[in-house]
């Protein structure tokens, strides 16, 4: 079912329209990827000011005629850091974002670690702002798959400075509608592959990434005028490290 | 009998009559885009995206009109890649020779250097009318080549395994596999001529990063790796949609595999692989709207340009990538020695700028 047909989020779009209108503080939604949440979100930045979070390559993947710019995490942070308020809704697709530095906090989802961006918690430390979590139901398998998308308030204010045990705890409600979709990964849930890179194995592709990326750092450092014999001795350092099956524990 | 030749006059009538619509379409429906897009200050609507991402904002920003612009070459694109799938192998010299402009000249002048020929064509434009303008090199004795996914990494990639294989001994398939990759050096030490998909990667982590577009782009070096085996030049070729139903294909910089000579094969894969990407980059700063990978580029990590010229915007450049996963300097303990060593002053040392795309 398409978030437009959906009655309730017609509603819901229409009453977020006029809290805004209203002058009251913009909310922070977080959605899973799904076709009605991409909807959702496409038909309400048309109504209001909207940022939205999420990978820009995967959404020009699964929405084309998606009408929204995706942001970055940082980009967002950095536009919206100097503000008392919100200065447009943020919706954030938490299951498309992928990273290994310390801006990724690890929280154990069963017998393994899943590494969540801290940008949603930042946001609702800093600013206060209502905050939503969509959750979706399926129904359907393979080309069929549909799902519907339901708009919940969370509950509760996030204070500063917060101890492991209950980041985690806040962590864990937040990302909730998204831990949900990959205990039982449905057709239907467009980031179940992407989802699989935020467990602690896939970490090891990430680093090996961020090597590769330093090395063809230091290969532009060959094109300098004086060239550094580290660099090249380094170069080959990185290459064996990225050879090694286990980064982390090797 | 006397029916027949009636039914024939009325099919051969209304082809011609649609072929008529579709070229007045083809030429009409862009100028139209374009003229209505004039409107849309005063309507607000949006041109749907079709066929791609649009380039990352810092990208978008050197482009007026680009969404409208996109939207009409796409459909040109899209038109001539959707009659194309429709040739079959007796009308492909035809057709090519109707609907293709390219410098053949220059095309014989390449295969009759003795070294065969590797042609570098992207994802760009109607690609598809590239890889025809490489069958018809082609013959029985000896064939052309295409190479790129197989369609268990890529499964659109089926639709283009089955259209190419009706071809037969003039055009054969190759896939990114290392058995295929050997009979690919084979074919271009027997003096023949290759087309490999460049611009999409697969595995990142099995790839290398080359600097496009001020990001760490992941990149294959599958076509250096080749030339410098074989001694084949690699030719950059970008298919773009022309007037009158023509694709016309634009060729690069040529990049001859004898001008690397550094003792390191990696390093000259790497920089072979560099100037492909940095002819492409050309490409797309004319005319960017043919390309579909874009998203990939807005996804990639971005760098200090001045990273380029001087050893301590590299250094911090490098320094806020480990910062970013200490994890790296345990491990490699000249890498801690070059970031903890780093200069604390100098161009690109405080550097506030691009950074990973995390907070």
């Amino acid at each position: 079912m398409s978030a437009l047909s959906d009655f309730r989020l017609r509603r819901r779009i229409a009453s977020l329209v006029r809290d805004w209108r209203r002058g009251s503080p913009l909310p922070l939604i977080i959605l899973p990827s799904t076709p009605a949440s991409l909807q959702f979100a496409s038909q309400l930045s048309r109504d209001m000011p909207v940022a939205v979070i999420g990978s820009p390559r995967l959404l020009a993947d699964w929405a084309p005629s998606f009408c929204v710019q995706a942001r970055s995490p940082l980009d967002v942070w950095r536009d919206v850091k100097m503000h008392k308020q919100l200065p447009y809704a943020v919706i954030s697709y938490p299951d498309q974002l992928i990273g290994v530095d310390p801006s990724f906090y690890r929280v154990a989802i069963g017998d393994s670690n899943c590494a969540f961006s801290i940008v949603e918690m930042m946001l609702l430390m800093k600013f206060r702002a209502p905050a939503y979590l969509g959750k979706v139901r399926f129904c359907g398998r393979g080309e069929k798959a549909a799902s519907t998308l339901t708009l919940h308030g969370f509950a509760g204010e996030v204070p500063a400075g917060l101890p492991k045990g209950e980041f985690d705890e806040w962590m864990l409600r937040l990302m909730e509608p998204v831990i949900e979709c990959s205990r039982n990964p449905h057709d239907g849930w467009l980031a179940r592959d992407v989802f699989a890179l935020k467990v602690d194995g896939n970490f090891e592709k990430m680093l090996k990434i961020r090597l590769l990326e330093i090395e063809a750092l230091l290969r532009m450092g060959d094109d300098l005028p004086e060239p550094v014999p580290l660099y090249r001795e380094l170069q080959v350092e990185l290459q064996s490290l990225r050879r090694k099956p286990q980064l982390l524990t090797g | 009998m006397t029916m027949a030749r009636p039914v024939q006059i009325l099919i051969s009538f209304w082809t011609a009559v649609l072929s008529a619509f579709s070229a007045a379409v083809y030429a009409v429906v862009p100028r139209l885009v374009l003229a209505a897009d004039r409107l849309r200050p005063l309507f607000g609507f949006t041109w749907p995206s079709i066929s791609g991402a649009t380039p990352p904002a810092d990208v978008l920003c050197h482009f007026t009109r680009y969404e409208a612009v996109a939207f009409a070459m796409r459909l040109r694109s899209r038109h001539l890649q959707t009659r194309a799938f429709g040739v079959n192998p007796d009308g492909l010299d035809a057709y090519v020779q109707k609907h293709v402009i390219a410098d053949t000249d220059r095309m014989h002048q390449w295969m009759g250097a003795g070294t065969g020929v590797i042609y570098a064509c992207p994802h760009y434009g109607p690609f598809l009318l590239g890889a025809l303008l490489v069958a018809t090199q082609g013959s029985n004795a000896s064939p052309s080549h295409v190479f790129y996914d197989p369609a268990e990494s890529v499964p659109d990639n089926h639709r283009f395994d089955e259209f190419f294989q009706q071809f037969g001994d003039r055009l054969s398939v190759l896939h990114n596999e290392p058995r295929d990759l050997v009979r690919a050096l084979r074919a271009l030490k027997n003096k023949q001529c290759l087309s490999i998909m460049f611009d999409v990667v697969q595995r990142p982590t099995d790839s290398m990063f080359v600097p496009f577009f001020d990001r760490l782009y992941p990149a294959m070096g599958g076509a250096a790796y080749l030339s410098l085996q074989s001694g084949a030049p690699i030719i950059p070729a970008y298919v773009v949609p022309d007037c009158g139903r023509k694709a016309r294909v634009a060729f690069g910089q040529p990049i001859e595999p004898g001008n690397f000579t550094n003792a390191d094969r990696n390093t000259n894969i790497h920089d072979m692989t560099r100037m492909l990407f940095a002819d492409f980059q050309k490409q797309l700063s004319r005319a960017p709207w043919h390309w579909i990978y874009w998203g990939n580029v807005g996804a990639a990590s971005r760098f200090d340009r001045s990273v380029m010229y001087g050893h301590a915007a590299l250094v911090a450049e490098i320094s806020r990538r480990c910062l970013a996963t200490p994890i790296l300097l345990e491990k490699s303990p000249l890498l801690r020695r070059l970031v903890e060593a780093r200069p604390e002053s100098g161009p690109g040392a405080s550097h506030d700028g691009p950074s990973t795309d995390t907070p």
